[in-house]
C-alpha cells in the first residue's frame, strides 16, 4: 500500500490548481473547439465517442485513483443512463428531461447499492467483485427482455437487439444544432469540461481532501471523526452520476443503446483506458481512452484479426513498463528537471 | 491470579477528588475459546497519567484496543465521560474526545506532512483555523523542515511524530498511546516524555509501554498486567519494588 500510494498517486491533489494548470485547460479546450473545423465527419464522431467515454473513465479514475475504490461496474451506471435516457424520452417526448433522468437515476441506485456495499463495510476487494456481477446481472437480465411483454411504458426493451430511434435534444443554441454531429461534439465536451474542472475544484475542497485521506488511510481518519461510510457513499454516488451522464451522452451520439453497455467487455475496457492512461490523475483516463479507441480502431482497419488479443498485450506490455499509467510516468520524468531548476535557485 | 491493589482508587490515591473520564467494569474478551482478558475494573481520573505495563501477552494491547473502541468487550462494559463507547463506531467515539496514538503510525503515507496535519485539524476547526494549528504543531514538533515532504518518505521516529500531531490537532480529553518510544532514539525518546507531561495538563493519558526507564520517567500511577488481569495498581516506585511484579515481569532478565 505505501509503496504504491507513494509514487503513483498524486499528492498534491488537496492544493488548488495553479495557473499553469488553467492555462493548459484553456489551451486543450480551445484545440477540442477547432475540431470541427478542420475535422470531418467521422474524425467528429470518433472523438465525440472519446470524449463521452473519457467521462466514464473520469468516473472510475476519480473513485479509484482518490478515493481508493475499484468499481470494477461503472458500466452499471453507464448502461443505467443510457437505458434511463431511451425509456424516458421516448415515453414523455421530453428528451431534456430524459437526459437529466439518465444522471439522476443512475446516482440513485448508486446511492441503493453502495449504501449496502459500504455501510456493510464491506472490503475493497468484495466491492470490485460486486460492482462487477451487478452490471453482468444487468446485461444478462437486459438481454432477457425480447419479448413483447418487456415494455416499460409505450418502449420495447427489445433484448439484444437494444433500443434505436432515440431523439435527440431538440436544441438550438445560436447557430448550433444540438441534434447535429457537431452538436453533440460540443455538448460531450462541454461536459467533459464541466466535469474535469468540477473534480479537480471539488478535491481541493475538504470533502475532497476528506476522500484522499480516506484512500491513504481509512483508519486514521476515522479515528479522526470523520465517517467515512458517508464520505465514501457521496464519492460512490457522485461518479455514478457521471457515469450515468456518460451514458445519456453516448445514446445521444449514437440514438441507440444496447445491453452491451453494461457488458464485460466494456466493464474492462474502462478498467484497461484507466491503467493505462494512470488512475492517479484526471488527465489520464481521458488520454488512456483516446489512446485505446483510436488503437482499436487502427488494429480493426489493418486488418490484424486478433483485435482483443493485440489490446490485451498492449495492456500487459503497459502495467510492466509503466505501471503508474502514462501520464504519471511522463509527469515523474519531467519532474526531475523542474526541481533541479529550484534547487537551482536556492 | 488475583488482584492486588496498593493504591489506585482509594483515598489518598493520586487525584481522587478528580471525576472518572475513562472507566472499564467487569470487562472480559474472549477470542474464540481463549481468553485475553477477564475481569478488569479500571478507572482513569480528569488529569491522570497512568501506565500500563506487563509482559508480552498479557493482555494490555487487547485492554488498549477495547479502552479505544478499536475492539469490543465480550463481557462488561467501557464508559467515556460515563457513556459506553462499546457499541460505538470509531468515528463517534473520536467525536467524543479520544485521542488514539497507534503502536504502529497510523499515518496517511501519501500526503505531505502538511496535508496529514491539516486533514487532522480540520475535524474540529474551520479551514482558516485548521491551517493555523496545523502550522503551530508543525513548530511545536520539530516538523516544520519536512512539512512539504511526503510522510512515507520520512523516517520511522518522524512518522511517530507525524502521528502525535494528528491526535494533538483534535484537542482530546483522553489520549491513548501505544509504546510511543518504540523505535525513538534517546533524544526522541526525551523529546517524548516532556511532550506527554506537557499534554497531561490538557488531557487525561494513558500509556502502554514496555519500555521501564520510559515509564520512570513519565509514570505517577502504574498498572500492571498478567495473564488478562490486572495485578496491581500502584506508584511506579511500589511496582518495581513489589516481589510478585519482579517475578512475573522485572525477574525476567528486564532492566529496571
Amino acid at each position: 500500500m505505501n509503496g504504491s500510494s507513494l509514487t503513483g498517486f498524486d499528492a498534491h491533489a488537496g492544493q488548488r490548481p495553479g495557473t499553469s494548470w488553467w492555462v493548459a485547460v484553456a489551451a486543450g479546450v480551445l484545440l477540442m473547439l477547432a475540431v470541427p473545423v478542420f475535422g470531418d465527419m467521422a474524425m467528429q464522431l470518433d472523438l465525440s465517442l472519446v470524449l463521452i467515454l473519457s467521462l466514464l473513465a473520469i468516473s472510475m479514475g476519480f473513485l479509484w485513483g482518490y478515493v481508493g475504490i475499484l468499481s470494477f461496474g461503472q458500466t452499471i451506471f453507464f448502461g443505467l443512463g443510457g437505458y434511463t435516457y431511451a425509456i424516458v424520452s421516448l415515453n414523455t417526448d421530453m428528451a431534456g428531461f430524459g437526459f437529466l433522468m439518465a444522471i439522476v437515476v443512475p446516482m440513485l441506485f448508486a446511492l441503493l447499492l453502495g449504501y449496502f456495499m459500504i455501510f456493510g463495510r464491506i472490503s475493497d476487494i468484495y466491492l470490485s467483485v460486486i460492482t462487477l456481477v451487478v452490471t453482468l446481472i444487468f446485461e444478462k437480465g437486459v438481454r432477457a427482455t425480447s419479448g413483447p411483454e418487456y415494455v416499460i411504458g409505450s418502449v420495447r426493451l427489445n433484448g439484444q437487439n437494444g433500443i434505436p430511434g432515440l431523439p435527440g435534444l431538440p436544441v438550438q443554441i445560436g447557430p448550433l444544432d444540438l441534434q447535429s454531429i457537431e452538436g453533440i461534439f460540443y455538448l460531450a465536451l462541454f461536459f467533459l469540461f464541466i466535469v474535469y474542472v468540477g473534480i479537480r475544484l471539488f478535491l481541493a475542497s475538504t470533502t475532497g481532501r476528506v476522500l484522499v485521506g480516506l484512500r491513504e488511510n481509512e483508519n486514521r481518519m476515522e479515528l479522526l471523526g470523520y465517517d467515512s461510510r458517508m464520505y465514501k457513499l457521496f464519492a460512490f454516488v457522485i461518479a455514478g452520476g457521471i457515469a450515468g451522464l456518460a451514458g445519456g451522452l453516448y445514446a445521444l451520439w449514437g440514438s441507440f443503446v444496447g445491453p452491451e453497455m453494461f457488458g464485460l467487455n466494456q466493464a474492462a475496457m474502462v478498467v484497461i483506458w484507466v491503467i493505462v492512461g494512470g488512475r492517479a490523475t484526471l488527465l489520464g483516463p481521458i488520454i488512456g481512452t483516446l489512446l485505446i479507441q483510436y488503437l482499436t480502431t487502427w488494429l480493426g482497419t489493418v486488418g490484424v484479426g486478433q483485435v482483443t488479443l493485440t489490446l490485451g498485450f498492449i495492456l500487459i506490455v503497459c502495467v510492466l513498463l509503466f505501471p503508474q499509467g502514462l501520464v504519471p510516468t511522463v509527469r515523474n520524468l519531467c519532474r526531475p528537471l523542474v526541481l533541479n531548476k529550484r534547487e537551482g535557485v536556492q | 491470579m488475583s488482584t492486588e491493589r496498593i493504591a489506585g482508587d482509594g483515598p489518598g490515591g493520586p487525584r481522587s477528588a478528580e471525576a472518572v473520564i475513562l472507566e472499564a467494569r467487569g470487562v472480559e474478551k474472549r477470542f474464540g475459546g481463549v481468553r485475553a482478558l477477564s475481569g478488569i475494573d479500571f478507572a482513569l481520573r480528569q488529569g491522570e497519567l497512568r501506565c500500563l505495563i506487563g509482559p508480552n501477552g498479557a493482555g494490555k494491547s487487547t485492554f488498549f484496543k477495547l479502552l479505544s473502541g478499536q475492539l469490543k468487550p465480550t463481557e462488561g462494559d467501557i464508559l467515556f465521560q460515563g457513556q459506553s463507547i462499546s457499541g460505538a463506531q470509531q468515528h463517534a467515539i473520536a467525536k467524543r474526545g479520544m485521542g488514539i496514538k497507534n503502536q504502529v503510525p497510523t499515518v496517511l503515507d501519501g500526503l505531505s506532512v502538511d496535508e496529514n496535519l491539516w486533514l487532522a485539524a480540520r475535524s474540529v476547526l474551520n479551514a482558516h483555523e485548521a491551517s493555523e494549528r496545523a502550522d503551530r504543531i508543525k513548530t511545536r514538533l520539530g516538523l516544520r523542515a519536512a512539512s512539504r515532504k511526503l510522510v512515507g518518505e520520512l523516517a520511522h521516529g518522524q512518522r511517530q511524530w507525524v502521528e502525535i500531531g494528528m491526535v494533538i490537532a483534535r484537542d482530546p480529553k483522553v489520549i491513548l498511546f501505544d509504546e510511543p518510544a518504540a523505535g525513538m532514539s534517546d533524544e526522541e525518546t526525551d523529546r517524548m516524555v516532556e511532550l506527554i507531561r506537557e499534554l497531561n495538563e490538557q488531557a487525561a493519558i494513558v500509556v502502554v509501554e514496555h519500555d521501564m526507564a520510559f515509564i520512570g520517567k513519565i509514570a505517577r500511577q502504574v498498572t500492571v498486567f498478567h495473564q488478562g488481569r490486572i495485578l496491581m495498581e500502584g506508584t511506579f516506585d511500589e511496582v518495581v519494588s513489589n516481589q510478585r511484579v519482579r517475578d512475573v515481569y522485572l525477574g525476567r532478565g528486564q532492566d529496571t
